[in-house]
């Protein structure tokens, strides 16, 4: 394996470590908050869907990530609708967990698609870049 | 203004689903439509990947990541495979083992080298070969023996070479391309794949250029096979690459000659030799249209004879150059598939010698299976109208979407094979991987 190619999957690593430690503290005090402070939805008990389709929408508005094309992010804003034209945006990924499971199940695609010729370092992945 | 408890997991969650989706669309963006633009790397290039199809599958696919569907699984579905993804995958894999293991050395230059020669050279030939895979008696033999000349002729059927067993210019030529190449060959390959429409229909023709074949498939399955010759390396008479559909086949056809063949061509062998026109049956005719009439040659001037007002067609016969028929799928090159007189190229490995137009080697099987559809026409009526020469024109029911590609490494029975470059295409698309590569690397 390349230098460039094992730089990235640590990077990508880093990343996903880095969103759990930032997720789990909120979901401990989440889970002492009040009956009506959690929430309804079946993707993840501890997160107020309602905040996170207002969330989603806000970040939606904002400025593209540098990896995405306009048309691309574009694209990105109609997958949360989904094909029925939802009027709220809906999580792709599912709660905290799915978001660790997927979010690694996502990392061990890209790194895949180096077997397809779409070597990880070229992917123009920013999961590396994440904050 | 504090915020409202669960709006910071709620931020973060949001902010994650979206950097893990942007990754997933730079990922499938890039496997649907390519990871760089055709028509930016390849002027002649005119099968464009649809955007709106693209899109279309991207919806559906986040439609399954709702659904819990493994990722791995639905990029599986959506890679461009078409029977040649998958084998070119291993390959890759394989070829990267090889480098990772040190390549191969270039053969030292010489002489040719043949059945009976010896020498360290035959023992450097027995260690290239056998480190690509092609396995003789081993590397410690310094003989050029009979397994040794099995084992030159695979090497030069997996590369499209003429098999004569004997280590030429050319033979040597294809050893020495380094496995980096080969490497970022088979990558570039894959790529073209990815410019391909995702669905090339249910029955199809695919003529794949510097492999000089044609091959016709029905429900993913290859039934039929045969060779083509196809414009050769001149900028001018390279075979486009575009898709079309095959809309009639015409039995007894007349040439009518491109403008650019009849001046630079027939009309200075006429102007020498008048009766030129007549012995090789070629006809004037005063206009473009279906009704233009014949005028006599021998009535015009030279001036005139060159006129753009006039065009030269070539009667239907035994030595017309599109032979017995031709497959028309109507296109702004101008291109189609035609039978011939000169059989004697399909012999050549090197079978780059047409205007542009593509020959086949087998016009009834392709006719056949073109006009699989129409009862009326079995293998027996196309074989006669073959023969009689009789001018008629028969449509498919369904037209044959026909694509006309250009795959350096391909697939022969299951294994990676590669083909000679005719047209220069693959250095300008490696280099535009690379580039996007580092642009990549710098945002």
């Amino acid at each position: 394996m390349t230098n460039r190619r094992m730089l990235w999957r640590v990077a990508a690593v880093v990343f996903i470590g880095a969103a759990v430690i930032a997720l789990r503290p909120r979901r401990q005090q989440q889970a002492r908050g009040t009956a009506n402070e959690r929430l309804n939805a079946a993707e993840s008990p501890r997160v107020d869907s309602a905040a996170v389709a207002a969330a989603l929408s806000r970040r939606l508005a904002e400025a593209r990530p540098p990896l995405l094309r306009s048309d691309e992010w574009a694209l990105v804003s109609r997958m949360y609708r989904g094909a029925e034209r939802a009027s709220v945006p809906v999580p792709l990924w599912g709660g905290v967990e799915q978001i660790q499971r997927r979010g690694g199940e996502l990392i061990a695609t890209l790194a895949a698609a180096d077997s397809f010729g779409l070597a990880p370092d070229d992917t123009r992945s920013a999961i590396s870049r994440a904050p | 203004m504090k915020r409202a408890a669960g709006t910071g997991d709620a931020t973060t969650l949001a902010q994650a689903d979206v950097l893990l989706t942007a990754n997933f669309v730079a990922l499938l963006d890039d496997m649907l439509l390519g990871r760089v633009d055709p028509r930016k790397v390849v002027r002649a290039w005119h099968i464009a990947p649809s955007r709106v199809a693209a899109e279309r599958r991207v919806m559906a696919a986040a439609a399954a990541l709702r659904a819990g569907k493994a990722i791995a699984e639905i990029v599986k579905e959506l890679r461009p495979d078409y029977g040649v993804g998958t084998p070119l995958m291993a390959g890759l894999a394989r070829y990267r083992a090889i480098a990772d293991s040190g390549g191969w050395k270039r053969l030292p230059p010489g002489p040719t080298l043949r059945r009976g020669d010896s020498g360290s050279v035959v023992v450097a030939l027995r260690k290239r070969l056998a480190t690509e895979g092609f396995t003789s008696t081993g590397p410690e033999s310094d003989r050029f023996d009979d397994e040794l000349l099995a084992t030159v002729a695979a090497f030069q059927s997996r590369h499209g070479l003429a098999i004569d067993s004997v280590v030429g210019p050319a033979t040597r030529q294809a050893l020495n391309v380094s496995v980096t190449h080969r490497i970022a060959q088979i990558e570039a390959n894959l790529e073209r794949l990815r410019w391909l429409p995702a669905d090339l229909g249910e029955r199809f023709v695919v003529v794949n250029i510097p492999a000089f074949s044609l091959y016709g498939y029905v429900g993913g399955e290859r039934r039929l096979t045969m060779r083509v010759v196809v414009g050769d390396e001149m900028t001018s008479r390279r075979t486009p690459i575009f898709a079309d559909t095959l809309e009639y086949v015409e039995f007894g056809p007349y040439w009518n000659v491109p403008r650019s063949i009849a001046v630079n061509e027939i009309l200075p062998a006429a102007r020498r030799d008048r009766d030129y026109l007549r012995r090789n049956r070629f006809q004037i005719l005063r206009g473009w249209g279906d009704n233009a009439p014949v005028v006599d040659p021998r009535s015009l001037s030279d001036a005139a004879l060159f006129s753009s007002r006039y065009r030269v067609r070539q009667l239907p016969g035994p030595d017309n150059a599109l032979g017995r028929v031709k497959f028309i799928f109507p296109n702004d090159f101008n291109i189609y598939l035609h039978d011939t007189p000169s059989k004697l190229l399909f012999e050549s490995a090197d079978r780059a010698h047409s205007h542009g137009c593509i020959r086949v080697a087998d016009p009834q099987a392709l006719a056949e299976f073109v006009l699989h559809d129409r009862d009326d026409w079995t293998g027996d009526r196309i074989a006669s109208t073959l023969q009689s020469g009789r001018r008629v024109q028969v449509r498919p029911t369904d037209a044959v979407p026909v694509y006309l590609v250009y795959l350096t490494a391909l697939v022969r029975e299951g294994e990676v094979a590669f083909r000679d470059d005719i047209y220069d295409r693959d250095d300008s698309l490696i280099r535009a991987l690379r580039a996007r590569a580092r642009t990549v690397g710098k945002s």
